[in-house]
């Protein structure tokens, strides 16, 4: 199958387009689109195809080492799909300027080049309208969100299907092209929606359950679950100038109201924050003194994402071209491109924020009387807040121990009219951090002292082989965000032994892992933005490409035109292969006029006549006959005039043929 | 596990053959894009290609709902050969007349083959000749064993061919062609008519029944004039079992009848005149009688070697005049074989067609054939052996045959670069691949 002049032209200016990459696009454009125009063509042989692909292969793997590197996983096979019409280019190319005009498929598959030769192996296939799908598909992985998209789309495929329609049917082709458009505009609506449907049903085991934070509800597993699951997975590094004498809290969201087993946040809508003068600064707070810096390196795979910060951020700096969006609730979320991305915290003591509500002191009706009993046995009602704070903290660290384990797995084992909660507080005493929090927002609540539910990563573990701070997913904890002399401080009532319950979860693979994470941490800080190192990729690709033309150009240049301009004859062997007049034999194949193998050109042609439907197109193809004949056959061949004399007449004879059909 | 694995490869490839008919290039293309862009734009969040995949499914499921309006009335002649031969163009004439009242235009023809689907035994059985060349994957897994046994089965593919513009109440007459790639039956069991939807996508399918079997004939290949010495020899049974080949029927004398004695040859009026039983005794026939024995057991993995093995026999029987003698084709295959050409009996046609069904033997030893040519020693004039290997008991059949003073023409395959060593001289070692070259040196 051909496509159409200007068809891979075009699929390729619109990948360009989408991503980004216009300039490039159009110089391979015209590479491919220029085989159109240009007479000379290369005489690959087989070999030299499977080389080609080996080429592509090989850049491919590079492409894609790169994106997994500065990207990471899974992105990366979004990314390197982006990519991949420069990457295919040498095998373009190949096919656009060889005499064969088709690739063997031995080139493309690599078994084939080592066994027995086969009818297949020999196969050729004319790669223009799988290369042009690559570069619909590319666009869409650039994930502009243009609503240019889809109508470019459907009308690139409209022009891509027109030659392949069925004969005769030109107006019902038009009504039901129009309605496979008219379905597919009405069902990508409904898929994306279906999907941010389906992602708010199960937000949690898609993955990147430690890197996605809802800002307005988070779920427990409070009374689900037995073993709980930790993932070894570094999610984010920490660079602090000094080290850390004690686990730093990177909070990233709070939740001010219990509904067992969920924790959320209402009333908290985000707004957006207005950077400081040259867009790489956002302050959250202007009263408080700087004292500490850090710098985190994470990744927003969605492009929003909620950052986490030390308590007290103070201002944040980095994050180039996003928009940062806060709530009351210490919440600040980032809107940028896909991607890995750094940025500094500046932050002093205490959380600012907005004073207390209701809401922070808030018990639900079902955990009031366990509270209240065990408010009633430690008596701090009445007392100091800070006080208060100090004997609930010592209340969790000596009656209560660390666990992941839970007995009560669906509520079984929980004795009837007890909560999970209520079960942990006084009967079970072992847990995990959710646990710890929310008894302990619970009761501090209970005891009259505004508390929030807050979520994050705890900071421990200082990476020998990078020198840098990182957290897992397995780091991610919950605390209490606890309101008295006029600020909010962090209180973490989990034992400290849960982070080292936690690493002999470590799977024993966790080094190589992290090596990998290490290398492409250490690759997207030396690169930069992918988006800007994949151009720089299209440009190598492309001046490789041209260098390898211009060898080959140098090396093996064979001459489809007629090079001696003005010369009498043509000829050369094989003369005569390349006569139009085997297009009409092709065509009328395909009506089911075939020639036999061995049946002259007038006995067939006579022959199909008694039941051509227009027999009035014959005679001048008889004439076209005598040229094609002494073109094939005399040894003087053709002079320029009467060559192109065929050329014309064969193709003046097909578009009246065409029209007639 | 290999169950497992048959019963995938039989499902995905009855799938692969559904698609095939149904899709157009196109439609293959826009299948292949449905799955990309299912892949690539899994998550909609990250990139737009599934816009792509939705619009493609727009497309494929108008397809087939516009390939669901080709409706029509057909009827369908094929005019095909019943014999073609592996390696040589085979064409015929199908005519399709249109007995509706509409005219169709983008018709094509797809001849309906039966079922090339191995059977689980069979898949078990197959070896495949490359498989040390192949990655342990391959290997373990055996796609390429069955594909192999699949276009085996098949004998051949059979390419569509497009139909002119076909009026209404009018017939045209198409030449269709395939080129046998293995010998066989090749087993037509209808033909079908598909057109694409507007589109150019999805077809729609009518199916005509139209049985017709082709016996494929082993490969042949030139050779040269091959005079096969021996003397003439004393054939038991004479005339009646070889017609006129040999002396011409000459009677000699009446004797009494002896137990065993045909009833034809009573000389009934001497028997009404003398009381008993008297026949007519005839001159004893004497005439060439050559033995082509075909070596049945090649083992695992080479199933080329047996191949071109067939290809030889198949050229010397229909190169060695039969008209003066008699030609015994002798193989083993569930049992021993002997079918006879030369005039009278089997033609040389019959005996290709024998060829062409002649499989590897595994149930038997090589012993039998061995009884089975020197069972015969008595009657034949020269023999000609198609051997697989040069081992033990191929060896020993060779002496056998030497030390009866039979001459004999020895003839062993072998793979490329691999010929058996300690061969004698006189033998000719023909490897696959060159077979044509080592016939043109007998």
């Amino acid at each position: 199958m051909k496509t159409p002049p200007l068809l891979i032209g075009a699929a390729l200016l619109f990948w360009g387009w989408q991503a980004e990459a216009l300039l490039p696009a159009a110089v391979i454009a015209a590479l491919l689109e220029g085989a159109h125009r240009l007479q000379w063509r290369w005489n690959l042989s087989a070999a030299d195809f499977s080389r080609t692909a080996d080429l592509c292969t090989g850049l491919f793997v590079l492409v894609t080492a790169y994106v997994v590197f500065s990207v990471g996983l899974p992105h990366a096979v979004v990314a390197a799909v982006k990519w991949l019409p420069a990457v295919l280019l040498p095998l373009m190319a190949a096919q656009a300027y060889s005499m064969a005009q088709a690739v063997p498929l031995s080139a493309l598959f690599f078994t084939m080049r080592r066994q027995e030769p086969t009818g297949l192996a020999d196969f050729k296939v004319d790669l223009g309208y799988p290369y042009f799908v690559v570069c619909i598909l590319a666009a869409g992985a650039a994930n502009t969100r243009s609503e240019w998209f889809y109508p470019c789309v459907v009308a690139l495929a409209g022009w891509a299907l027109w030659p392949r329609r069925r004969a005769g049917t030109l107006g019902l082709w038009c009504v039901l092209f129009g309605l496979a458009g008219a379905v597919g505009y009405a069902s990508h609506a409904g898929l994306h929606q279906l999907q941010l449907a389906f992602e708010g049903a199960v937000v949690d085991w898609l993955s990147l359950s430690g890197q996605r934070t809802d800002p307005y509800r988070s779920s427990t597993d409070i009374g689900t679950i037995g073993e709980l699951k930790l993932f070894d997975h570094i999610v984010l590094r920490l660079e602090s100038p000094q080290p850390l004498d004690r686990p730093l809290l990177l909070h990233r969201a709070s939740y001010d109201q219990y509904a067992s087993p969920t924790w959320l946040a209402r009333d908290a809508q985000l707004v957006a924050l207005r950077p400081e003068a040259g867009g790489h600064g956002w302050r959250l707070r202007s009263d408080a003194p700087l004292l500490r810096r850090v710098t985190i390196w994470t990744d927003f795979p969605r492009g929003t994402g909620v950052l986490a910060l030390p308590s007290g951020t103070v201002r944040i700096e980095g994050l180039a071209g996003a928009e940062v969006k806060h709530n009351r609730l210490g919440v600040v979320q980032a809107e940028q491109r896909a991607g890995r991305a750094s940025y500094d915290a500046v932050f002093g003591t205490a959380e600012g924020g907005d004073p207390p509500r209701e809401a922070d002191m808030r018990v639900p009706r079902a955990e009031a009387a366990t509270l209240e009993r065990i408010v009633a046995q430690l008596g701090p009602r009445g007392r100091p807040p800070r006080e208060i704070v100090a004997i609930v903290e010592r209340y969790f660290r000596e009656k209560f121990q660390y666990s992941t384990y839970q007995k009560t797995r669906g509520g079984e084992g929980t004795p009837i009219g007890r909560t999970p909660i209520g079960h942990f507080l006084l009967a079970s005493r072992a847990g995990h951090c959710e646990y710890f929090a929310t008894a302990t927002v619970l009761l501090l609540r209970a005891a009259g002292v505004p508390a929030r539910y807050a979520t994050g990563f705890s900071v421990q573990e200082l990476s020998r082989l990078e020198g840098v701070y990182v957290v897992r997913e397995r780091h991610a904890h919950s605390w209490v965000r606890v309101y008295f002399d006029g600020a909010w401080h962090d209180l973490d009532t989990t034992p400290p032994t849960w982070f080292a319950v936690e690493q002999q979860s470590a799977p024993f693979w966790g080094p190589a892992a992290d090596l990998w994470s290490w290398l492409s941490y250490r690759m997207a800080r030396a690169g930069g933005a992918e988006g800007g190192a994949g151009g720089y990729a299209a440009w190598i690709m492309l001046l490789l490409v041209l260098y390898l033309a211009w060898r080959l150009y140098r090396k093996q240049r064979v001459s489809v035109a007629n090079e001696a301009r003005g010369a009498a004859a043509v000829t050369r062997a094989g003369a005569g292969r390349d006569s139009e007049f085997y297009l009409v034999e092709k065509r009328l194949a395909e009506l089911g006029y075939a020639r036999d193998t061995g049946e002259p050109v007038r006995s067939w042609l006579g022959r199909i006549g008694r039941t051509f439907p227009h027999p009035e197109l014959l005679p001048v193809l008889g004439k076209l006959v005598a040229l094609h004949y002494r073109y094939r056959f005399d040894p003087v061949g053709l002079d320029a005039d009467e060559r192109q004399r065929l050329s014309a007449g064969i193709m003046e004879w097909l578009d009246q043929f065409k029209a007639a059909s | 596990m290999k169950h497992f694995l048959y019963l995938n490869f039989r499902v995905v490839s009855a799938w692969q053959h559904w698609l095939m008919r149904r899709f157009t290039a196109a439609g293959r293309l826009a299948l292949a894009a449905l799955v990309a862009s299912a892949v690539v734009g899994v998550d909609t969040n990250q990139t737009m290609a599934y816009q792509v995949f939705t619009f493609v499914v727009g497309l494929l499921a108008v397809a087939v709902c516009g390939s669901l309006l080709f409706k029509g009335r057909f009827e369908v002649r094929r005019l095909a050969p019943k014999l073609a031969t592996v390696g040589e163009p085979c064409s015929y004439q199908v005519q399709v007349s249109n007995v509706g009242d509409r005219a169709f235009e983008g018709l094509s023809l797809l001849e309906d083959q039966a079922d090339p689907r191995p059977s689980l035994s069979e898949f078990l059985a197959a070896s495949d000749p490359v498989g040390e060349r192949r990655n342990a994957f391959d290997r373990a897994v055996g796609y390429h064993r069955w594909a192999r046994l699949v276009a085996r089965r098949r004998r051949a593919a059979i390419p569509e061919q497009g139909v002119p513009h076909l009026a209404s109440r009018s017939e045209v007459e198409l030449r269709m062609g395939f080129t046998p790639e293995h010998r066989g039956s090749l087993r037509l069991t209808g033909i079908t008519i598909a057109r694409s939807d507007p589109l150019g996508l999805f077809r729609g399918l009518l199916a005509h029944r139209a049985p017709h079997t082709v016996t494929v004939l082993p490969r042949r290949y030139r050779l040269p004039a091959i005079g096969l010495p021996g003397r003439r020899m004393y054939q038991h049974g004479g005339v009646t079992l070889a017609s006129s080949v040999g002396d011409s029927e000459e009677f000699m004398s009446l004797r009494d009848y002896r137990p065993g004695d045909p009833l034809k040859r009573i000389h009934w009026k001497n028997f009404a005149r003398v009381g008993k039983p008297v026949v007519k005794e005839y001159q004893d026939e004497f005439f060439e009688r050559h033995a082509l024995v075909l070596d049945t057991y090649a083992g695992r993995g080479r199933d080329s070697v047996f191949e071109e093995a067939v290809s030889v026999a198949a050229s010397l029987a229909s190169t060695i005049d039969t008209q003066e003698c008699l030609l015994d084709l002798l193989f083993v295959g569930n049992q021993a074989y002997c079918y006879t050409g030369g005039r009278g009996q089997l033609r040389t046609e019959n005996l290709l067609e024998i060829l062409a069904g002649v499989q590897l033997c595994s149930e038997h030893e090589f012993s039998l054939l061995r009884q089975s040519v020197l069972g015969r020693r008595v009657q034949l004039s020269s023999c000609i052996l198609i051997l697989l290997a040069w081992d033990g008991p191929r060896q020993e059949l060779v002496q056998s045959l030497r030390a009866l003073g039979l001459p004999l023409l020895v003839l062993v395959i072998a793979e490329p670069d691999r010929a058996p060593a300690g061969i004698p001289d006189w033998i000719s070692v023909l490897e696959v691949g060159k077979i044509q070259q080592g016939l043109a040196r007998l």
